[in-house]
């Protein structure tokens, strides 16, 4: 495999926050390179492609300044003290429990283990309770870091051409591992402004009505489907303004917008909410659907559309309102 | 399905009238649904205070969490949320049976847990969720006074 292009990679430079400018750099330079490249969508700060990036033989990577600091194997664990770390890997597969224990103790203890190289800004305070067992070690860092945190992972080929080492050498975590909980720390008030995210932080206490308002107006649908869900849940839902905003965005082209109109126009009750309940039973989108079935209610006419809903064309939705029907069920003999 | 310990109020047939409006589940168990995006996530609000007629205060949120048919390819994960302390415990016993994930416990007393419900890939899931607030261990862990509410809904 030629070498040439391949040299940009280690120029590839960018500040620990501009992570949107690391992947489109990389993108830039791997195209030079003569390597095969696997995107892999993750979610994480903004857009991001997690490249699963296969080098021929090691690749000097001195210049992409995502994180620090590096957790070479080997070294010392964190000396903070922590909880129990149980770390097994063996023929490529990770068992891992965790109990009480800090970010980067444990962490240091997986690179120990796997020999995988970290690379992250700063682990967030506290402790992590986990257990993910029989995994590779993609899937043990997902389960370790959640399902939010964006990782790139470089593996090493052989020099053969064969099928690639599934091990990765080193990781590079995107945003800040542990912080996974920054959302739901928002939702109980708790300021912790994230990079990227600083827009949407709610400061001390009160979330922004004009500032959610904003989200539901936003050009991505992630966006507004957010923004939707936290106007649903604020103290102002039944706000005329807010309720323009739900019935306009019943008809959004995306259908997990949709989604959250109906749970938000569900949520006021009454028989305008089995109206819109009832038609989003008609979706073609199936996740309208399902919220259709979630936000019933367990009275007469609620019943009635999880018995429509019986007859769905999709399982999921099929077997949500059986088990609600069940649920309500339960409920009227106690 | 046990009834969820409710502060006893004159208002409890009102609170629970109005929760089926306002996204609150009665009992020590939730049903839900997460939609096809990846990123769906249900979020709740847990509060666990002191057992209801007694003193004993909460001592930990216990957590375990199923996924429901039909067989999909996502797993279904559980998370609490307190005073820096995470919990996560995934369905791996298989799509579709009776069976639950491992528990989870949070250990951080009485107060507000945030529980969140997740999946690891694109596709929608139903799933089961038991929790409930346990005393300290000389209590044998009793059940606790248990409130929850939902906050997000995908």
């Amino acid at each position: 495999m030629p070498r040439g292009g391949c040299d940009n990679l280690s120029h590839v430079q960018a500040g620990p926050h501009d992570i949107g400018l690391v992947i489109a750099k990389l993108q830039v330079a791997i195209g030079a390179c003569s390597m095969t490249v696997h995107e892999r969508r993750l979610k994480g700060a903004g857009r991001i492609l997690g490249l699963l990036v296969l080098v021929s033989g090691l690749m000097p990577w001195n210049g992409a300044v995502i994180a620090s600091p590096d957790l070479p194997p080997g070294a010392p664990l964190d000396t903070r003290p922590f909880g129990a770390v149980d770390i097994a890997f063996h023929k490529g597969f990770i068992t891992l429990k965790v109990t009480r224990a800090s970010w980067t103790g444990v962490l240091a203890e997986f690179a120990r283990k796997t020999g995988v190289r970290f690379h992250y800004a700063a682990a967030a305070p506290g402790v992590v309770t986990a257990s993910c067992i029989g995994m590779t070690i993609a899937r043990a860092l997902e389960c370790l870091l959640g399902d939010d945190t964006s990782l790139v992972l470089r593996y090493a080929t052989e020099r053969s051409g064969a099928r690639p080492d599934p091990l990765p050498t080193e990781v590079w975590v995107l945003g800040q591992p542990g912080n996974d909980g920054e959302r739901n720390r928002m939702a109980t008030q708790s300021p912790s402004p994230r990079a990227g995210s600083a827009h949407e932080a709610a400061t001390t206490g009160q979330d922004d009505f004009a500032m959610i308002m904003e989200m539901t107006a936003s050009g991505d649908p992630d966006t507004r489907e957010r923004g939707l869900g936290r106007l649903a849940v604020s103290g102002n839902p039944t706000d005329p303004a807010a309720q323009a905003v739900f019935r306009a965005a019943l008809a959004d082209a995306d259908g997990s917008v949709r989604a959250q109109a109906v749970y938000a126009l569900a949520r006021g009750g009454g028989p305008q909410s089995v109206h819109v309940l009832r038609d989003a039973l008609r979706d073609a989108d199936m996740s309208v659907r399902l919220m259709a079935v979630d936000s019933a209610e367990a009275d007469e006419p609620g019943t009635a559309l999880l018995h429509e809903a019986l007859a769905d064309e999709d399982e999921t939705v099929r077997v949500a309102a059986a088990i609600k029907l069940k649920q309500t069920a339960s409920a009227h003999l106690d | 399905m046990k009834s969820a310990s409710l502060k006893a109020t004159a208002a409890i047939a009102l609170c629970v009238s109005a929760a089926a409006h306002s996204g609150i589940a009665v009992g020590h168990g939730v049903n839900g649904s997460l939609g096809k995006k990846r990123s769906a996530t249900d979020v709740y609000q847990v509060t666990c205070s002191d057992e209801e007629g007694g003193t004993t205060p909460s001592y930990r949120l216990m957590t375990r969490v199923r996924d429901n048919k039909p067989k999909r390819r996502p797993r279904v994960s559980v998370w609490t949320i307190k005073d820096g302390t995470t919990t996560k415990t995934t369905d791996t016993n298989g799509d579709g049976n009776a069976r639950y994930s491992a528990e989870t416990h949070n250990d951080n007393g009485s107060g507000v847990y945030v529980m969140r419900v997740t999946k690891s890939r694109r596709d929608a899931e139903n799933y089961s969720v038991q929790f409930h607030c346990e005393g300290p261990p000389s209590s044998g862990f009793i059940h606790t006074g248990t409130d929850i509410i939902r906050t997000q809904n995908q």
